[in-house]
């Protein structure tokens, strides 16, 4: 019959069921690690530039307005030169008709 | 301890052993997976994120930038229309200046003109006791206009009586005609007409020729 040295085999067990726990630590510390990295990456890759956006944003609608207001100056440039050029033809013909010379 | 206990010994040490290292490696490798994962969702989730504050930058900035751009649009809008009034205002008190230049002076033009507005007056009135209203100055040339005109009216079947006012205020020009009853009136004034042509003729003459 064969005998069995179960205190050896205890030892190997426990050997065994320590190297599994210290796995299981390392593990955590791996996942942990790697969450306390991913926070960072959030923090860091979600970073944006302000300052940039708001150039970007700004610049259509600031063109636009420059625009309107170089719109509007040449319009009044154009009605200022309808008055000097019509200025006696309407000054004539209201007269007239205020007069009572053309009814 | 005999050899073949040995050897049954050792080798279910070798095996409680290697089924430690292979618990040992699945356990390392889930983890070093499960990192993997998380750093992976977690560039996923900057990009989001990033993009997330990005979008809502932009909107924080259009919002802003619209809001100062309305206001400057009006300021451009509101300057345009003050320069534009100056430049209309500027022809109409030269007009005007014309006008009172032109009854001052008691020019041909202003009396022939005065002629026709005393006939409108009285064209728009139906009853035939009229009481005429001028400017004092006025009086001699009426009186001659008059004339003229009584026959043109009876002529045209109308047996006017009139009675003359020269009670129309220093500065103003023109007539006013109104029947005896004070019924009917018609206002043939300079500034009267002046407005209505301002107010009426001026716009029509400013948008054809500035078409």
């Amino acid at each position: 019959m064969v005998e069995i040295d179960f205190t050896r085999l205890l030892i190997a067990e426990r050997d065994a069921e320590e190297k599994v726990e210290d796995a299981k630590k390392r593990a955590e510390e791996i996942i942990r690690k790697a969450q306390e990295e991913a926070e960072k990456i959030v923090k860091m890759k979600s970073t944006i530039d302000e300052e940039k956006i708001r150039e970007e944003v700004e610049k259509t609608p600031y063109e636009e307005l420059e625009n309107f207001r170089k719109d509007l100056l040449k319009r009044l440039e154009e009605f200022s030169k309808v008055i000097d050029e019509n200025r006696e033809n309407i000054r004539r013909d209201i007269l007239m008709r205020t007069l009572g010379v053309e009814i | 301890m005999s050899i073949e206990e040995k050897e049954i010994l050792n080798a279910l040490i070798r095996e409680i052993e290697e089924a430690a290292e292979e618990e040992v490696k699945k356990i390392l490798n889930e983890a070093k997976e499960q990192a993997k994962k998380i750093l992976e969702e977690a560039e996923k989730r900057a990009l989001e994120e990033k993009k997330r504050r990005e979008d809502e930058a932009r909107r924080r900035f259009r919002i802003d930038v619209l809001k100062k751009i309305a206001y400057k649009r009006l300021e451009y809008r509101r300057k345009y229309l003050i320069e534009k009034y100056k430049m209309i205002m500027e022809l109409v008190e030269d007009i005007r200046r014309s006008i009172t230049r032109e009854a001052e002076t008691r020019s041909d033009n202003y009396y022939r003109g005065l002629k026709n507005l005393l006939k409108e007056a009285i064209e728009n009135i139906e009853k035939n006791d009229l009481i005429i209203v001028f400017n004092k100055r006025d009086e001699e040339n009426i009186r001659i206009l008059l004339k003229d005109l009584l026959k043109f009216f009876k002529e045209k079947g109308r047996n006017l009586n009139v009675t003359l006012s020269p009670d129309l205020p220093e500065g103003e020009y023109g007539v006013v005609v109104r029947s005896s009853d004070e019924k009917e009136y018609f206002v043939n004034t300079l500034s009267t007409r002046f407005k209505y042509f301002i107010d009426e003729r001026l716009p029509l003459l400013l948008y054809i020729k500035s078409r």
